[in-house]
Formats: C-alpha cells, sequence, structure tokens
C-alpha cells in the first residue's frame, strides 16, 4: 500500500531495544500502511544517519527520514540529547521527531516537547492498546500527515 | 547599654531614697533641737526666777526685821523717856535743866547704842526737847507725817524715807507714849541713816553678776519714787522719779499691785527677768531682777551647742547616707560589670560555638566592627582593613561581584535586608568558606540610612551537606527513572509479544511463534539479571564487613580468580604494581571493585592483539590513587560523563546489563572515594583512577 501522494513513507527508528523495534515493525505491518523503516540502536547512530557519518555515508543507506520515531533512553547518546542536535541542526530541524517511550516522567515530557517534539508517545504494557496506538500512529503520519515534496538532502 | 540604663535607674532610685530619708533625719533634728532648746530655755528661765525670788525674799525678810528692830527701839526707848518727861517735867522748856541733861543724856546713849544717826525726843505739842545731837533743822513733811499717825495711834510708826538736810536718807521711827499720865505724852523719834545699812543690804547681791539688781520704789502723789540709788542710772537715793503713768515700768506695775515673775523692759528699756513683791508693812515694793542677757547668756550658750549638735548630727547624716550611696554605688557598679562581662563571656561563646560573629557596618564611612568570633569566621585579626573593599576582598572571586552589587544596589540602594549566603576566602589558610550574611539597616531621623548591624555564620558544613543531599536526591531520582523505566521495558516486550504469539499460534505460523518465545524469554532473562543486580547494587550500600586494611596486590589476585576464564579466553596480560600499597575497607566490596574493573577492561578490549591491563598506584597531593589500565576499545570523550550511570551501556550488543560501572562508583564512594575515566580517544585505551581514602566515613551512605 502507498501513501496517498504515491510515495512510501521513510521512518527512521531509533531503539536500542530489538524486541521494541520487532514489535513497531510488526505492527506496521499489520496495519499494511507503506513506509520504509530504518533501525538504528543508538542516540550516536541516529546522528550518524541523519548527518551521513561513516558508514551512513550513502544515500542509499541511509536516505533522509520523513519522521524520526525516537526511543529516549539509549545507549552513547541519549534520546534528549538527539533531539536537540536534530534541532539545534539547520539542516535537520525540519524533520518531525515523535517520542516513543516507557518513561511517563513529567520531566521527560516538558523536556521533549521544549526540544521540539511534535509528538510524545508513551509505550503501552497492554498488547492491544499498543497495536491500536500504532494504528492510529501510522495512519495519522502515514496516511493523513503531509510532508513537504522537496526533501532537502534525500 | 541595658544594664547602663539598668545602672542609672537604680542609681535615680537610691539617690532619691537617700535625699528623702536625709531630709526627714534633717528635719527631725532641727524640731529635736528646736524642741529641746525651748525646754532648756523655759527651764532655764524658771531656775533664775527661782534664784531671784528666793534673794528677793530674804531681801523682804530683812527690811522687815530691820523694821520690826526700828520700831521696837522707838517704844522702848519712847516708853522710858516719855516717863522719865512725865514725871520729871511735864514742861520741858521749864524745866531743871538736870532733867533735861539726863534726857538728852539718854537720848545720847539711845543713840549710840542703836546706831542711829540722830535721837529726838518731842514734847506733848510735839515740840522739840532734846537730840541727840546738834539741833536739827525743821522736820521733814514725812517724819511730821508720822508723828502725827503715832500722836493718833499710840503705836510705833516708821515715817517714809526722806532726803535730810545733810544729803543722809532719813528713815525715822516714832513713839508717842499712850494715856499712862495726864499729861499730854511727848514722841521720841529714831532717826536712821538708810544708806548706812538697809540700802546697802538692799542692795546688795549673793554672787558675783555683772547686772543682777534690786531696789525699793514707792508712790509718791503721781509718781514714782526710787528709795534707794540705781545701779545703772546716776543720782543720790531718793531722788529718781518715774511717772507712774509708765505703766510698762515694772516699778509702776509693781506699785500697781502686780506680784510675782516679770519679763520685759525695765527702766533703761533693757530687757529683764525681775521679781516684783510689796514689802509686807510699809508701801514698799522691792524689785529684784537681772538682765535677759546675763539669764540668757548660758541658753544663748546651750542653744550654739544644739545647733551646732543639730548640723552636726545632718552632717554626719549627710556623710553616712553619702558614704552609703558610695558603696551600693560601687556594690551596684560592680555587680553591673559583673553582668556585663559575664554576658559578653556568654555572647562570645556563644558565637564561637556557632561559628557566627556580628558587625555593625557604618553606611557613611564605609568601615565597620566586628566580634572577635566574626574575625575569626574571616580568619583575620584586629590589622585587617575593617572597610568595604576589606570585606569585598574576602568574598570568593566567583561571588565578588554578585555580592558587591547586591549589597550596594539591592540592601542599601533598595532599602532591603541583607540576607545572602556566599562563599569567602579564609584569609588565615586561604580555606573557601560559606558565610550566610544576614544584616538590618538602622535609619537617622531623616530617614537615611547610616548603619547595618547583623550577622554572619560560617554555613560551610551545612552548605557541604545540602550539597550532598541535592547531589544523593538527583542521584535517587535518576535511579528510580532508570530502574522504572529499564524494569518497563521487558514487561512492554512481554505482554507485547504474548499478544502476537496467540495470534502466531492461531496462524500456525510456526517459526513466528518460535522468535515470539525467544524474545519473551530474553526479556524475562533481562528482567531476572536487572533485578540481581540491583539487588547487588543495594548490598554494597549496606557496608556489612568491618573494615580492615589490605594489600592491593591480594586484593588483585582475589579478584582476578573471578575472571581468570574470561582473561585466559581473551588472552589478556595483567600486570600489578609491586609497591607496598594497602586499601583500608570492606574487603568483599574492594574484591568487588576490582574484578569489576577487570571484568570491563577484558570486554572492551576490541581486537587489541596484545592485552594488556596495568594496576598501580600514582600520588597525587600526597594521596594515593590508584589505576587500573587498558589498551583496549578506549572511549569516545563524548560519553565518557554517561559511563558510570546505571544500566548505561556504550555497546548494545556486549553482554551484561550495564550495571557494572555503576557498582564500582558505588562502590568507591561507599568507602569515601572518587573514581574517575581517562581516555585518549576510541582505539587508545582507557585508565579508570580511583581513591580510596583511609578512615573515610562508611556509615553515611547507609541509607542510599
Amino acid at each position: 500500500m502507498t501513501a496517498i501522494n504515491g510515495s512510501p513513507v521513510t521512518i527512521l527508528l531509533v531503539e536500542d531495544d530489538p524486541a521494541h523495534a520487532e514489535i513497531v515493525r510488526r505492527n506496521f505491518e499489520e496495519s499494511r500502511i507503506a513506509n520504509r523503516v530504518f533501525h538504528v540502536e543508538d542516540g550516536q547512530a541516529a546522528l550518524d544517519y541523519l548527518r551521513r557519518h561513516d558508514r551512513y555515508v550513502h544515500p542509499a543507506v541511509s536516505p533522509r527520514p520523513d519522521l524520526v520515531l525516537l526511543d529516549l533512553r539509549l545507549p552513547k547518546v541519549d534520546g534528549q540529547e538527539v533531539l536537540r542536535q536534530i534541532k539545534a541542526d539547520p539542516d535537520l530541524k525540519g524533520i518531525p521527531v515523535v517520542v516513543l517511550t516507557t518513561s511517563k516522567a513529567e520531566g521527560d515530557l516538558v523536556s521533549a516537547y521544549e526540544r521540539g517534539a511534535c509528538s510524545y508517545l508513551v509505550k503501552p504494557v497492554d498488547f492491544d492498546k499498543f497495536r491500536r496506538m500504532l494504528e492510529a500512529f501510522g495512519f495519522y503520519w502515514l496516511l493523513w500527515n503531509q510532508f513537504p515534496h522537496d526533501k532537502p538532502g534525500a | 547599654m541595658v544594664p547602663d540604663t539598668l545602672h542609672n535607674r537604680t542609681t535615680a532610685w537610691l539617690v532619691g531614697r537617700l535625699r528623702i530619708g536625709l531630709a526627714i533625719f534633717s528635719v527631725v533634728t532641727i524640731v529635736s533641737g528646736l524642741a529641746y532648746y525651748t525646754w532648756d530655755v523655759a527651764r532655764i528661765q524658771a531656775d533664775k526666777y527661782h534664784d531671784i525670788a528666793a534673794i528677793a525674799q530674804t531681801k523682804v525678810t530683812l527690811i522687815d526685821r530691820w523694821r520690826k528692830e526700828r520700831e521696837f527701839d522707838a517704844r522702848r526707848f519712847g516708853a522710858d523717856a516719855i516717863l522719865l518727861n512725865g514725871l520729871d517735867a511735864p514742861r520741858p522748856d521749864a524745866g531743871p535743866a538736870a532733867l533735861e541733861a539726863r534726857l538728852r543724856g539718854r537720848a545720847t546713849l539711845e543713840r549710840e547704842v542703836g546706831g542711829y544717826a540722830d535721837v529726838y525726843v518731842l514734847g506733848s505739842a510735839g515740840e522739840l526737847l532734846v537730840s541727840a545731837r546738834a539741833a536739827p533743822g525743821p522736820f521733814a513733811p514725812a517724819l511730821l507725817d508720822a508723828i502725827r499717825v503715832a500722836r493718833e495711834t499710840h503705836r510705833p510708826v516708821l515715817a517714809e524715807p526722806y532726803l535730810a538736810a545733810n544729803g543722809e536718807g532719813r528713815i525715822d521711827a516714832v513713839y508717842c507714849a499712850g494715856a499712862t499720865s495726864e499729861a499730854s505724852p511727848g514722841c521720841v523719834v529714831l532717826s536712821s541713816d538708810a544708806g548706812e545699812f538697809l540700802f546697802p543690804s538692799v542692795q546688795a547681791w549673793p554672787t558675783p553678776s555683772p547686772s543682777a539688781e534690786a531696789f525699793l520704789v514707792r508712790r509718791v502723789g503721781a509718781d514714782a519714787l526710787f528709795l534707794t540709788d540705781l545701779r545703772f542710772q546716776k543720782g543720790p537715793p531718793l531722788s529718781i522719779r518715774r511717772s507712774m503713768s509708765e505703766t510698762r515700768l515694772p516699778a509702776v506695775q509693781a506699785l500697781n499691785g502686780v506680784t510675782g515673775e516679770y519679763v520685759g523692759p525695765d527702766y533703761r528699756g533693757r530687757a529683764v527677768l525681775a521679781d516684783l513683791r510689796a514689802v509686807p508693812g510699809t508701801s514698799w515694793c522691792l524689785l529684784t531682777k537681772i538682765d535677759a542677757d546675763e539669764v540668757f547668756a548660758e541658753v544663748r550658750y546651750r542653744a550654739s551647742a544644739i545647733t551646732l549638735g543639730v548640723f552636726g548630727l545632718i552632717a554626719l547624716g549627710a556623710v553616712v547616707s553619702a558614704y552609703f550611696y558610695r558603696t551600693q554605688q560601687s556594690a551596684e557598679r560592680a555587680r553591673a560589670t559583673a553582668v556585663i562581662v559575664r554576658s559578653e563571656r556568654l555572647l562570645q561563646d556563644a558565637q564561637r560555638v556557632a561559628s557566627l560573629g556580628h558587625y555593625e557596618l557604618d553606611v557613611r564611612t564605609g568601615t565597620w566592627t566586628s566580634s572577635q568570633a566574626l574575625e575569626g569566621v574571616f580568619g583575620i585579626d584586629a590589622t585587617y582593613p575593617h572597610d568595604v573593599s576589606g570585606w569585598g576582598s574576602l568574598l570568593h572571586p566567583d561571588d565578588r561581584d554578585d555580592t558587591t552589587t547586591y549589597l550596594q544596589n539591592y540592601v542599601v540602594g533598595g532599602g532591603h535586608t541583607f540576607d545572602k549566603e556566599y562563599r569567602i576566602v579564609r584569609v588565615r589558610d586561604g580555606e573557601v568558606r560559606w558565610v550566610h550574611g544576614l544584616g538590618n539597616l538602622k535609619r537617622d531621623d531623616m530617614g537615611r540610612v547610616t548603619h547595618m548591624f547583623g550577622t554572619i555564620q560560617d554555613v560551610t558544613v551545612r552548605k557541604t551537606l545540602e550539597e550532598d543531599l541535592r547531589q544523593r536526591n538527583h542521584e535517587m531520582a535518576r535511579f528510580v527513572y532508570t530502574v522504572s523505566h529499564d524494569l518497563k521495558s521487558p514487561i512492554v516486550t512481554i505482554q507485547t509479544f504474548l499478544g502476537f504469539l496467540e495470534e502466531d499460534r492461531k496462524r500456525n505460523d510456526e517459526t513466528r511463534v518460535q522468535k515470539d518465545i525467544e524474545f519473551i524469554r530474553n526479556a524475562a532473562e533481562r528482567m531476572t539479571a536487572l533485578l540481581a543486580d540491583l539487588l547487588e547494587l543495594s548490598r554494597v550500600g549496606r557496608v556489612s564487613n568491618p573494615p580492615e586494611d589490605i594489600r592491593l596486590q591480594d586484593l588483585v589476585k582475589a579478584a582476578m580468580e573471578m575472571v581468570a576464564g574470561r582473561i585466559a579466553r581473551r588472552g589478556a596480560t595483567v600486570i600489578v604494581t609491586e609497591e607496598p600499597i594497602s586499601l583500608h575497607g570492606d574487603r568483599p566490596r574492594l574484591m568487588e571493585l576490582f574484578e569489576n574493573l577487570l571484568d570491563n577492561a577484558v570486554k572492551f578490549m576490541g581486537d587489541q592483539p596484545d592485552p594488556r591491563i596495568e594496576i598501580g598506584v600514582e600520588r597525587a597531593d600526597g594521596q594515593p590513587v590508584i589505576f587500573v589500565r587498558d589498551n583496549g576499545l578506549g572511549i569516545d570523550p563524548r560519553h565518557a560523563s554517561r559511563l558510570f550511570g546505571l544500566f548505561e551501556k556504550l555497546h548494545p550488543d556486549t553482554e551484561g546489563t550495564g550495571i557494572g560501572l555503576a557498582l564500582v562508583k558505588r562502590i568507591v564512594e561507599v568507602h569515601g572515594g572518587r573514581i574517575w575515566v581517562h581516555s585518549d580517544g576510541p582505539g587508545l585505551g582507557a585508565t579508570f583512577r580511583f581513591t580510596i581514602p583511609r578512615g573515610a566515613r562508611q556509615t553515611d551512605t547507609e541509607a542510599r
């Protein structure tokens, strides 16, 4: 399935827990929303991906994402720092960042929004809720949400 | 200031009491003195009058006796002479000369025996028959009056005194015989010179006295006649007269019937104390007197003595009061001084105990005074400049601008209370100390700020504890956050994959079922590991074994036994210093420390062909610093800060939960030490350094 504009949506999933990454991937498959998910396991890798450093230097390996789905608790560079750096970078700040984390801590919420997160999602412990949340997320972002056509650096 | 006020109040009270006491004492003394004086005057006057009256009585008795003697003599001689005259010569002028000679002889004898001035014998017609001396002149009216009375009464009559031609004062006694014969009887006259006996006797005084005087007066027509001459007025007797209209004169009063004590002016106008009395059997009055000056000379002397006594007593009272006052004052002052000294010492002690001193800043001059305790807090002495810039120099450079601005703009400029914590560099030892300054502004009558008074307290200990507490709270919050997040993660995984598992089973997708189960098992194992690690971490906080000295080499050897397998698998060489050094602490924990550091080093060796781990000792500021150095992967400096965090993993694919270095840090901190890491960068190895201070407190972290 494709998005309304015809081109699949590219998502950068930053998630250190492989199980959680698998959950996201499977749910996207279930909801049959056209997308491309690129997965990195730590904050440093996310930044390297976005800035095309090291092994992410080739645009084919690391296409510019339409959306970043970001966990907060990450090895090396944590999610809040990744968020800060994205929003501080003139080339990257246009990319919407949606936080997906287990943390309900008020401090994390406030800090994330202050740093420019578009949305903040808490991973539900309940299987159905998790599924429905990701489904709604998919429809909203991948079906209804409009992204700019000209992707700088894409 | 307070004791001074108290002292002044007590003094005023005391002075008031002493003044009142002294005044009462003086009044009582003066009144007593006056009463005594009055009583004494009355007593002396009464005594003196008693004396005078006694003298007067003696004189009256004497006059009376003298009169009676005259009268007796006159009667006796008269009877005799008249007998002669009547028998022998009824007419003496015609009688024989012999009879006349006998009469004259008899009269002469009578005159000589009786000591009379003259003796006359009169005929029945009152004519002079004979006289004892030469023929007298005409008889004085007083004598003629007496003869007339004597002829009528046939009783002896004493004539009133008169002044004879020869200047003598005469008093004559006359007797005329009664009807012893038919022939008219004659009379005899015994004439006495009053100046010879009577008057001197009246005037005489039994004791020497400068003013005492006694005299006789009688009334003659409208006058009072002074019979005797006067002590203070020149003139012969019987020549001084005063008018009876001068009723104030004591003589006139006496003649008007007043008797007894008299106090008042006499004939000279001088005050006298006098006795007035009539002389019985005569028309005379006797005045006996002494000048009041003489009488009261003693009183005056007494008065002086009493006055002197009174004022002496008052002066004594004043002296006693003054002495009492001064004693009280000095006792009071000593007491007040003792109170001040004691309270000053208490204040100083209290300030020293509290590390708190007080100051007063004169805002206009910019100078301040400080208590000893404050100088102790600042580590300065009296020679240190006590002005605003001197205070500014004390401030820690990082706080200087902020704090001086606060003082000038906010406090003095804005009229606020000084209430601020800031750092100083203590002058004595250069140590950085936290102090808490408080200060209230004082204003003058115009409302201008003149002074600031307040306290400065060394709060370093509290600040350090606060900072420590803040850090621990922060760590605690991070810990709870981490734990809740990291424990929640596997639960999310398990729950979700249980859901997937159910779906996959319905679809009979065996491959996916196996995958789902694998994810669930991994998550459960991860949770088990996390819980085990948390338990371990909480155990570290409770130092359960008594601290002991353990050789570094022994600790490393024991730790290596625990990780020997991994070391051997990686083929790493471990080099331990031979320098004798021992660590003081909980043996099992210290072993765990080295075990984790060695494990960490081996784990991150990367593909180093010649893995080496070196353990040794350095010295920094005289304190031993243990290091564990490897030549492995090293650390990206960007990530070094998160290295010791709980469940932090720089490499997601390495085994373990990421608790190892958190545990290491915890063990070091529980022993009061510090741990830090240095790496020149990825691929260049890493060096962990830590301190385990000897004798550091090990129980203060128990609550963590």
